[in-house]
């Protein structure tokens, strides 16, 4: 696994950990307005490629939240 | 300029809005209440002669030098302490006047060397200054008892004391207490054997003395001296310009005899410090002249080939031509730029335009990146701008200080010794740190409160007293409902009961009473202010914890005067400036972000220019795709990234896949072993342009010698943006300010003329504040409504294990500063020669560590060693050590774990075992942790 996909994984995660008080769906948008705004392309490029395969170390909301941002694109 | 001498108007001045009219030596002058007569007779320009009073400090009437005559009144009060009266006619000089003050002077004269005239400092000697202004042409006193055998203290290594010339008057002594709040100055002894003493009849050296200088500075005669001055005689001029060490950003009179500096003095005007100074702006100036200085540009094919010097030229010809090369093959996002702190805010500027309009990305960062990233998003998201609230004075209406995560009288020293003046004056102080810093107790202060959490545990201990606050009732509901939005919710969450102190107290390790008194003080004020520092900004939820403060303070209604706010503590000097200029990936100049359109075609018209919409990598980032592959070449501008950075093994790693590392410093350092091309860089004396400062104070940086490169650094980015097809010049820096002024509205007021008239300005200055803004948010919040988030705690995945059963966190002290690349090519080393470990004394006796023992510290990424310090001052469980030198490489140990929001390194909280060992055995282990990058890359 490259390091900038153990990076992605890693803040990720750590992003979704932050909102444990908000209900699924803001969790989401929290969660993908906060890449949105600060993650460069190859990292979006990492994150999207790494779901492609599979991601089970991946949040669930990640997921859902780089979901959403592909679709808004 | 000519040697600028301040006036000196005796004592402080009246904050007094009311006014007195007297009569002096027959002139009507108008001064506020509570003047002293000294005072107002110097605001009317007649200068009484003293010698024990000066304006930065209160009268203290011993010298009888500044006698007068008052109507009506008997005898000859002393000016200093007489306050001036409604209708008060006073006389200044009068024959009988003049026969006390020349029997004085004559006394003094009498034990005082009769060579001191014609000594090299002899033109600070006040005095001989007032001793020829009385017109005393002799001693009648013969040959008798006197001090004139006394010895000479040079035991500090940038002044002496000689108590021959010293007239014990107290200068000295008053201005360590009152200024610096030190006191480790007294006068022992009574009548003709009183006498100055250094702590209790120690050296200089030996005593508690901080080398702040304030002493010296004080000094109406030559007793305490700087060296400088002792070996090369007075300067003859000065130029004005701004510290470049701390976050402070104290002025400075450089003073210099031709071309070379003599001293550094502390400009009384300056806004930031007002004349007072510590032992870094001060003294430790003299890096800039150190023979290790690269001055020559420098290339090598190979990271093993030796360095070769060339033309600037060429120098630039190979970095272009390099940086180009990896674009063609790699993609234009495979070079970006890293700017510096240390730089001024001009050079900040063409550094990012020069990533973005030639380099063609958002790939620039900051080192801003690992220290104060997480103010710029938690003070932004919560009140929506990226900058602390006061100016430093706001502290003097303080009634309570709140002190998180940081050490201002190690680290921001001279506002430290303003703090502590206020906390003497009765403000009462609450300390969150897990070490016992000094302020908890030192002379004459004590915080009311110390709260020694356990590291990582930040965001629980603010979430534990905003509960207190608003389950207790202590909530200023008209402030809130005035001035904030989205309280209610906060207000719910904040109550819950996993915030209470009772239910955070066995993670936090705080006694939870402790802690809702700190919170009850905290809420009563009237007037709370918080100053933090990298111990809130350095963790895994840095930017939770700065929205946590801003919480407790939207809460409490401590914003928008004076005497409140959410301060920053800005480690580098132009750490807010280099923000402020659009050192982040994702944003601009003035804290816009890439992808707004509007901002973005003000720049691209500007600089002509298509710019890139979507934000660049950070450093961190940077360095994964660099051992990817993806990242292949980096311009690193005054930033040691091979020492200052975490997980020194991965940035290590990082910098040795590059095909191209660009370093621009004074020295060669850590990471230039992994360049190919090193550009001399600029020294602040050297430099000219502005620095701003933690409380967002624009400075002028004023070059007092030609750059001895041959370059600003300024230039230098434009010749290589130039090399790399995008034509970028600049006559002058102050083309430079002005174009930042153009395009970024908080700065819009701001042009080196304007600095120039009005000293310094606080941003944002524009049409809207022409003056400056001292202190944000007064009406309104910059974003309108203050917005309470909720902050829930979410420890740290760094804990603490059996095998690392230790918490490491790190910070600096007083004679060092970060990376130690100046500091150490001072005589400051003398205080500091390495950095150590402290360990609480349980911990040691388990471990079988005493003082002195070399250690080995390891954590699940690498190891180092040092020798230890048993330290009552640490809270069992927690280790502390400096990363001032880089043989020790405390990054070695410090992990990848990050601030959540904005990838601050988290170095505050690093597992670690600590155990006894021999240095034989630890330079072992310690070369395979830090130099083998194979065990990294997998290669």
């Amino acid at each position: 696994m490259s390091e900038l996909t153990q990076d992605i994984i890693r803040m990720g995660n750590q992003i979704v950990d932050q909102f444990p008080h908000l209900p699924e769906e803001k969790k989401v948008e929290a969660v993908a307005t906060h890449i949105h705004k600060f993650w460069e392309r190859r990292m979006l490029g990492a994150l999207y490629e790494h779901i492609d395969g599979g991601a089970d170390d991946l949040d669930p909301v990640v997921i859902a939240a780089a979901a959403k941002i592909r679709s808004d694109d | 300029m000519t040697l600028l001498v301040e006036r000196d108007y005796g004592t402080p001045g009246s904050p007094s809005p009311g006014l007195v009219t007297l009569e002096i030596d027959g002139q009507t002058v108008l001064v506020p209440e509570g003047t002293s007569v000294m005072r107002a007779a110097a605001m009317a320009g007649l200068d009484v002669p003293k010698l024990c009073a000066t304006d930065s400090m209160d009268a203290f009437g011993s010298c009888r030098m500044c006698l007068v005559e008052i109507d009506g009144k008997p005898g000859t009060p002393a000016s200093c302490t007489t306050p001036v009266a409604a209708g008060m006619q006073v006389s200044t000089e009068t024959d009988r006047l003049r026969k006390l003050r020349q029997g004085v002077i004559e006394l003094y004269m009498s034990d005082h060397p009769a060579d001191c005239a014609t000594r090299p400092g002899a033109a600070d000697c006040e005095l001989h200054g007032m001793a020829a202004k009385l017109e005393l042409a002799d001693v009648r006193y013969g040959e008798g008892h006197n001090h004139l055998d006394s010895v000479v203290d040079t035991s500090n290594p940038y002044f002496a004391f000689d108590p021959t010339t010293c007239i014990v008057c107290s200068r000295c002594v008053r201005a360590c207490d009152d200024i610096q709040g030190t006191f480790a100055l007294t006068v022992t002894g009574r009548g003709f054997e009183s006498k100055v003493t250094p702590g209790t009849n120690q050296l200089f050296f030996d005593s508690d003395c901080v080398s702040c200088g304030a002493c010296v500075q004080a000094c109406p005669t030559t007793a305490l001296q700087e060296k400088t001055v002792i070996e090369m005689g007075m300067p003859d001029r000065t130029v004005l310009t701004t510290c470049a060490y701390c976050g402070v950003g104290c002025s400075f009179k450089a003073e210099l005899k031709g071309d070379q500096v003599v001293r550094m003095v502390p400009y009384k005007d300056g806004g930031a410090n007002e004349g007072h100074s510590c032992v870094k702006g001060r003294f430790a100036w003299g890096y800039a002249s150190h023979p290790d200085r690269v001055t020559k540009p420098m290339v090598r094919e190979k990271t093993t080939d030796p360095w070769r010097e060339v033309t600037w030229e060429e120098a630039i010809a190979h970095a272009a031509d390099g940086f180009r090369r990896i674009q063609e093959t790699y993609g234009v996002d495979s070079i970006g730029g890293i700017t510096s702190s240390r730089c001024t805010d001009e050079e900040v500027f063409v550094v990012q335009k020069m990533v973005r309009a030639a380099f063609r990305t958002n790939n620039v960062d900051t080192c801003a990146r690992v220290c104060h990233s997480p103010t710029g998003y938690g003070l932004s998201t919560t009140l929506g701008t990226s900058a602390g609230t006061q100016d430093f004075k706001s502290v003097d209406k303080a009634d309570v200080i709140l002190v998180i995560g940081a050490n201002p009288t190690e680290a921001h020293p001279v506002f430290g010794s303003r703090m502590k003046k206020r906390l003497r004056e009765g403000a009462q102080l609450i300390v969150v740190d897990p070490r016992r810093i000094d302020l908890v107790r030192s002379p004459h202060v004590e915080a009311a409160y110390h709260l020694p959490l356990q590291p990582g545990t930040n965001v629980a201990v603010i979430n534990a007293m905003a509960h207190v606050v608003v389950t207790e009732l202590l909530v200023d509901r008209q402030f809130v409902d005035e001035r904030c939005e989205d309280f209610d919710n906060w207000a719910a969450f904040i109550s819950g009961p996993e915030n209470s102190p009772e239910v955070i107290a066995p993670a936090a390790g705080i006694d939870p009473e402790d802690l809702r008194a700190a919170a009850r003080l905290y809420a009563a004020g009237p007037n709370s202010a918080i100053y933090y520092g990298l111990g809130v900004t350095e963790h895994s939820q840095g930017s939770t914890m700065v929205m946590g403060m801003a919480n407790l303070a939207m809460a409490t209604g401590n914003f928008g005067r004076e005497g409140v706010g959410v301060n920053p503590l800005r480690g580098q000097n132009n750490v807010q400036g280099s923000c402020d200029m659009g050192s982040f990936p994702h944003e601009f100049s003035g804290y816009r972000h890439v992808s707004d359109d509007t901002v973005r075609h003000v720049f691209e018209e500007m600089w002509g220019r298509t710019l890139e919409s979507e934000p660049g990598l950070r450093i961190p980032n940077m360095f994964s795709s660099a051992i990817d592959g993806s990242f292949r070449g980096i311009f690193v501008q005054g930033e040691d990234l091979a020492q200052s950075d975490p997980n020194l093994q991965h940035v290590k790693a990082a910098l040795g896949s590059m095909d191209l590392v660009v370093v621009q410093d004074l020295f060669l350092n850590e990471t230039s072993k992994f360049a190919h091309v090193f550009l001399p860089g600029t020294s602040f004396l050297e430099k000219d342009g502005t620095f701003v400062n933690a409380e967002r104070r624009i400075n002028r940086v004023r070059p007092v010698m030609s750059p001895v490169c041959g370059k600003h650094e300024w230039e230098v980015a434009c010749d290589l943006s130039r090399a790399m097809g995008y034509e970028m010049s600049y006559a002058n820096a102050s083309q430079i300010m002005d174009e930042i002024a153009a395009v970024t509205p908080t700065f819009a007021g701001v042009s080196f003329e304007m600095l120039d008239r009005a000293g310094s300005v606080q941003w944002p200055c524009n049409d809207t504040a022409p003056a400056g803004t001292p202190v944000m948010h007064v009406d309104e919040f910059v974003r309108g409504k203050g917005r309470f988030m909720e902050t829930p705690f979410v420890p740290t995945p760094e804990r603490a294990t059996r095998r690392f059963p230790l918490i490491l966190t790190t910070g600096r002290i007083l004679t060092q500063y970060n990376v130690g690349a100046q500091t150490r090519r001072t005589d400051n080393v003398v205080w500091h020669p390495e950095d150590v470990l402290e360990i609480h004394a349980s911990d040691a006796e388990l471990r079988g560590i005493s003082t002195g023992d070399w250690v080995l510290l390891e954590s699940r990424v690498g190891a180092t060693s040092l020798r230890a310090a048993v330290s009552e001052r640490m809270t069992p469980g927690v280790v502390y050590t400096t990363f001032h030198h880089p043989v020790t490489g405390a990054n070695v140990v410090t992990t990848e774990f990050s601030d959540w929001a904005t990838s601050c390194p988290e170095y505050k909280v690093t597992a670690v075992q600590v155990a006894p060992t021999s240095l034989s055995e630890l330079d072992e282990r310690a070369l395979t942790g830090i130099d083998d990058l194979s065990a990294v890359t997998g290669s």
